[in-house]
């Protein structure tokens, strides 16, 4: 087993840490910086769940080697909020109060996999049908996603 | 009085918590000391275990303890009580539990499980069910006499009488698929002793009170001693209803290691050893009067349900309810036989048996329609179910909302249909389901338990039973107890998930939560108002009939400049010679049956009702199914929580288009192939047509508030809806699902080739 | 979980050539989503992984002084479809690479990484085919050149025992017209059920030329040759299309498995070719 000194900055805090080759992303997010917002689904970056967005980009972080990651400007859900003034990101707001949640597994990696989505079409109105195929790396198994669209479309075209 | 938190569409509570990443689900939970415990599972379908080696997994640095089956109670787990924790001496399905592992990190726990030598010696494996029933079939467990589990078989009127005085009978076979419930969150368990031995048990499980009792049997422990705590759930859909080989694993390594032991699947272990939709194999007749009336349905269903007895043994109870009672139908029977085999364990999944009875009952209406020479549609509404009738099986039918429901989704067909391009053929396709709604007694006590405290600050705390699973019994409850007390929601917390606090619950099953917690809710949440009237009345110097609660405080009626607040209402109660507090407890057991052997019996207190409209859209060059909009409307009593409702809906909806089209698992050898959910394929967002939810409000006398459950209603009618839909579309008739591209096409070619010879 | 390996972060390719040599069992790290599912779901494992995002020449696309394309091989499946330059190009790619996964994966998966993992139906690679690309390959004696087509089929053009890198994707200069056509039972994020590239180049209506490729022939993706010269010379109507297509199906190799039988593979092999052609003859 190899070991590796990185550094990383996640949500806007930097960290010099010692990763082990094998572990990911994911794994170093998870287990030795505490965030736990971004869950594990499959670890085959098929689910979404863990989707974050390093560099600017959204990404599987279960498919990222954290020393691969050396060096990243690495976002996550606990650090959405603090990209606005309220209290929660508008599309936080917007997913809570039009229900876009059940079990709520999917939800961070729904959100981070959105906030992006506002970046990459530039287009407004957003269309719904270009949500639905942006989102079609984000898995949900509760709410077959009506509600999840419905709250982007309000984010994105107010 | 103010605006009711009854009908409103409000946020679940733990909704920022969830879109923030800061809840904590079992995934997530990490307890000091804690160990990474690993399950070494079985290669073959059925195999003898004729030696296991540890001594060089032993040696891996961070081992801590190693058990196999020699060193664990030589007990059952799960519902058929048949599951060994750990296997001795046979493994009877691939994923069987052989030995286990817990270490200081995963990579050691992982690295010694590599290490374990076990020798097998393979045995003919039995990989179908109808060959488990043969004379010559070895034995999977050899405790019993036959691979056949159990024979249930139900029957109300004479149907081979009816069979032939029926004018028009259709036949056919379906071969339903398994499917896999697939919760975002793969399963999870964390066992801890505490300093004077008794043990915790984080779990993703959906019926804790009776996986408290299951795991005590299993670990031998008393059940008193142990304590469930459910962390946050990502999801269940049936597959924390039952108890398995894991979780007693996890609590004899954290005994033996006296440290807490957690054991979490990935996505590979969760589509390899969580239990499975079951599969079904039935052939079934339907007849009818040429006057349009249903009069018989004979089905006769072989279940393969896998190596061990799970939830997948009860879902005979269920369809029978669909063969016996939807629609109103003079004759039926069904028959089902249950076999071992060594194939994957079946379990519960969302719709539990309605699922599959469905796509039967309600493709073969379409097709005794045909043959009638009746619109589909008017063939069903000739014989829908009507209020306050009990059907012959027994179940007594209150509020019943099939007609209109049937009427809402069938107008549709009235819409302007657009044509379809070239080489696309379009079609419209109905179904309906029943479903329990009001509780399912599938155990002794379909009871839930509900405590209310009132603070010194007038904050209100529901302590329940019930399970959160994402369908939000949190906000539910909220609402029912804020509307009784006059309070917001805001002032009102909610704690569950823990058996050494709150009261018993049977489970989040058979869409039971808001009708029974809800009503437990209900009646806690009353009883404290009448204490807490009591003492304003005292103060207020007036009679409790004068008192309504309201924003928070307890004012005369017509007289609002009289109010107190609730917080000093309280403090006066408490704080004074003999003062008391408000804790009130609820328990609610609805007045439901738990049905015999014969599954006759009211199983549910109330039924809840639905109809589907689907429209897609048949690619006849590649056999692609597209699907264009569904329709839905549904009786589900008062609805408390609109948003919670719909969600539910197109939530199940979506597992329906799944089962219909797309979720496929390859079982072969005994083994999923497929473990990973590109190659599964539930829908994504991209899939998913618009779906139209129109609510048919009745108000159920028995339901908290009217109301009555709705978690599974959504899923059983999809998948015959769609089957008759691309019979609107292109005239084929598929007995299996999911419609595949190839499947479609074939029987596309199959009915021109047909049409050729037949002219 | 991952299982430990040693992790190699070479600056050039020689260097990445050389640490291949001396590990055994090593394998070579692009965007990661092929190799570490593989590796997670226990299909390939790896004492050392060789990443090779440090190499800069890997991330380059240009154009080069003989006119041809040049992308690097760590290019990903999102920068092609941001690309300007292969956008103009070659624009059947950024179609390829929008039906290819999903989002997410796009931002890592990449150029190089679709073709080396060896999927049957890989859907760049496909393409790429159609458009007779070539790749520069970094071996242990030096730089190849060769046609895609051959990388993937010939085994006698680099030894099985070398190392290979490939460091580039080059597109020639020829202009034509090309369409990709995929198959899926869902809309997004499957493997590919049957899938077709198509590339032609034609004078005054005529069909110059053709390379017609389908995925999942006999494990890789592959030309078709008899329909190609079925096509060639003629002038695209409904009558030739609908001769190649059914020359498509009769001659492609294709391979059955549980999700889809070989039949029904080589009956959308001649759908999509028909589907190609159909889109190729609007853009003509």
């Amino acid at each position: 087993m190899s070991n590796h000194p990185i550094t990383l900055t996640v949500n806007k805090s930097p960290y010099s840490l010692s990763v082990a080759a094998h572990h990911t992303l994911l794994d170093v997010l998870r287990d030795d910086l505490g965030l736990t917002g971004t869950n594990e689904g499959c670890r085959m970056g098929d689910c979404g769940a863990c989707t974050v967005h390093l560099n600017q980009l959204r990404v599987p972080s279960c498919l990222v080697l954290a020393v691969n990651a050396d060096g990243a400007d690495v976002q996550t859900i606990e650090g959405l909020a603090g990209e606005t003034t309220g209290e929660h990101h508008p599309l936080q707001e917007a997913f809570i109060n039009r229900g876009a949640l059940q079990c709520g597994f999917c939800t961070p990696g729904m959100i981070m996999s959105a906030a992006a989505i506002l970046d990459e079409i530039p287009e407004r109105p957003l269309s719904e049908a270009a949500i639905r195929e942006a989102l079609a790396g984000n898995l949900c198994r509760c709410t077959g996603y009506a509600k999840i669209i419905e709250a982007i479309l309000e984010v994105a075209n107010g | 009085m103010g605006d009711s938190w009854i009908g409103k569409r409000v946020p679940k509570r733990d909704a920022a918590a969830k879109t923030t990443g800061t809840i904590i689900y079992g995934h997530d939970l990490r307890r000091p000391g804690m160990l990474h415990g690993k399950i070494l599972r079985s290669p073959f379908p059925f195999a003898k275990i004729i030696r296991i080696n540890t001594e060089r997994a032993a040696a891996v640095p961070g081992v801590k303890a190693i058990l196999t089956g020699e060193d664990v109670p030589d007990t059952r787990i799960g519902l058929g009580r048949d599951n060994p924790i750990l296997n001795r001496h046979v493994v009877r399905r691939v994923g069987d539990e052989v030995a286990a592992v817990a270490a200081t990190s995963m990579d050691a726990a992982l690295e010694a499980i590599s290490l374990i030598d076990v020798t097998y010696e393979p045995l003919p494996a039995i990989l179908d069910a109808s060959e488990a029933l043969k004379a010559e079939a070895l034995l999977i467990h050899d405790t019993r006499t036959s691979n056949l589990h159990d024979k249930r078989s139900y029957v109300h009127g004479d149907p081979d009488a009816a069979l032939l005085e029926a004018d028009v009978v259709v036949e056919d076979t379906f071969l339903i698929p398994y499917v896999a419930p697939t919760p975002m969150e793969p399963s999870v368990v964390i066992a801890e002793f505490d300093a004077d031995g008794e043990l915790t048990v984080y779990t993703t499980n959906q019926a804790p009170y009776l996986m408290q009792y299951e795991l005590g049997q299993a670990v031998e422990m008393p059940p008193g001693r142990i304590r469930i705590k459910q962390t946050a759930i990502g999801g269940a859909f049936g597959r924390g209803l039952d108890v398995y080989p894991f979780e007693a694993v996890a609590v004899l390594l954290a005994q033996a290691t006296r440290q807490p032991v957690r054991i979490a699947y990935d996505r590979q272990e969760e589509f390899l050893a969580a239990p499975l939709r079951q599969p079904v194999k039935v052939t079934i007749k339907t007849g009818a009067l040429k006057d349009g009336t249903l009069w018989v349905r004979d089905a006769r269903a072989l279940l393969d349900i896998g190596a061990y007895a799970s939830l997948g043994t009860v879902i005979p109870v269920v369809m029978a309810q669909v063969v016996g009672s939807l629609y109103r139908v003079p004759h039926a029977r069904y028959e089902a036989d249950l076999v071992y085999t060594n194939n994957p364990v079946t379990g519960a999944m969302r719709g539990f048996g309605g699922p599959q009875a469905t796509l039967f009952v309600e493709a073969q209406m379409d097709r005794l329609a045909v043959a009638l020479g009746m619109d589909p549609l008017s063939f069903r509404l000739q014989n829908a179910n009507r209020p306050d009738e009990t059907t012959p099986q027994g179940l007594k039918i209150s509020t019943c909302g099939l007609k209109e429901c049937l009427e809402m989704v069938g107008s549709m067909r009235d819409k302007h249909k657009e044509p379809s391009p070239p080489g696309k053929r379009r079609g419209i396709g109905f179904a309906a389901t029943l479903n329990v709604g009001g509780g399912a007694r599938m155990h002794r006590s379909d009871g839930s338990g509900v405590i209310v405290k009132v603070d010194d600050f007038g904050q209100v705390t529901i302590t329940t039973g019930s399970t959160e699973i994402g369908q939000g019994t949190d906000v539910v409850l909220s609402q029912i107890v804020a509307e009784t007390l006059g309070v917001s929601i805001s002032a009102v917390r909610f704690v569950n998930g823990d058996t050494g606090v709150a009261p018993w619950d049977v489970g989040a099953h058979a869409s039971r939560t808001t009708f029974v917690a809800g009503n437990a809710a209900l009646q806690a949440a009353e009883e404290a108002r009448r204490q807490i009237l009591e003492t304003a009345a005292e103060l207020l110097k007036v009679d409790t009939g004068e008192l309504v609660m309201r924003d928070g405080s307890v004012y005369v009626r017509g007289r609002p400049e009289l109010g107190l607040p609730l917080d000093k209402i309280m403090r006066a109660r408490h704080f004074r010679k003999d003062g008391q507090i408000v804790q009130a407890q609820g328990w609610y057991d609805p007045p439901n049956e738990q049905v015999g052997s014969d599954m006759v019996g009211n199983l549910s207190a109330t039924y809840s009702f639905g109809a589907q409209a689907i429209e897609v859209e048949v690619d006849t060059e590649t056999g692609q199914v597209k699907v264009l909009r569904v329709r839905t409307a549904n009786d589900v009593g008062r609805v408390i929580n609109p948003m919670l409702v719909e969600g539910q809906l197109e939530g199940g909806i979506h597992m329906g288009l799944g089962y219909a089209l797309s979720e496929t698992l390859f079982v072969e050898g005994g083994q999923v192939q497929n473990n990973s959910f590109r190659e599964y394929g539930i829908f994504t967002a991209f899939d998913m047509p618009p779906i139209e939810i129109q609510n048919l409000e009745t108000h159920d006398p028995l339901g908290p508030f009217g109301a009555k459950g709705v978690g599974e209603i959504g899923v059983a009618p999809v998948a015959p809806a769609v089957l008759n839909a691309i019979y609107d579309a292109v005239g084929i008739r598929l007995n299996r699902i999911p419609a595949r591209p190839e499947m479609v096409l074939d029987a596309l070619e199959t009915l021109q080739s047909n049409d050729r010879t037949s002219r | 979980m991952l299982r430990p390996f040693v992790y190699l972060a070479p600056h050039s390719l020689a260097e990445a050539v050389e640490m291949r040599r001396v590990h055994d069992n090593a394998n070579f790290l692009a965007g990661g989503t092929a190799l570490l599912v593989a590796m997670e779901r226990g299909q390939a494992s790896a004492e050392t992984i060789i990443d090779l995002k440090h190499i800069r020449q890997l991330r380059e696309i240009e154009l080069t002084a003989e006119g041809e394309l040049k992308i690097g091989a760590l290019i990903t499946l999102r920068e092609i479809i941001d690309s300007q330059l292969i956008r103009s190009y070659a624009p059947v790619l950024v179609q390829t690479a929008q039906l290819t996964a999903t989002p997410q994966v796009r931002n890592l998966g990449t150029i190089g990484g679709n073709i080396a993992s060896g999927l049957a139906a890989a859907d760049l690679a496909t393409a790429l085919i159609a458009l007779n690309a070539h790749v520069l390959v970094a071996t242990n004696s030096g730089e190849v050149r060769m046609p895609l087509n051959d990388f993937l089929g010939d085994t006698k053009v680099i030894s099985q025992q070398e190392t290979r890198i490939i460091s580039a994707v080059i597109l020639s200069g020829a202009r034509g017209h090309a369409s990709y056509q995929k198959l899926m039972v869902r809309n997004a994020a499957d493997v590919p059920l049957a899938n077709v590239a198509i590339w032609t180049q034609t004078d005054s209506g005529q069909v110059t030329a053709v390379r017609i490729a389908a995925g999942n022939c006999a494990g890789r993706p592959a030309r078709l040759m008899e329909a190609e010269s079925l096509l060639r010379g003629q002038i695209i109507t409904p009558e030739t299309i609908q001769r190649t297509a059914l020359t498509a199906t009769e001659t492609v190799q294709q391979t059955g498995d549980s999700r889809a039988s070989e039949a029904y593979r080589r009956r959308m092999v001649g759908v999509l070719t028909r589907r190609a052609l159909t889109q190729l003859l609007e853009l003509l």
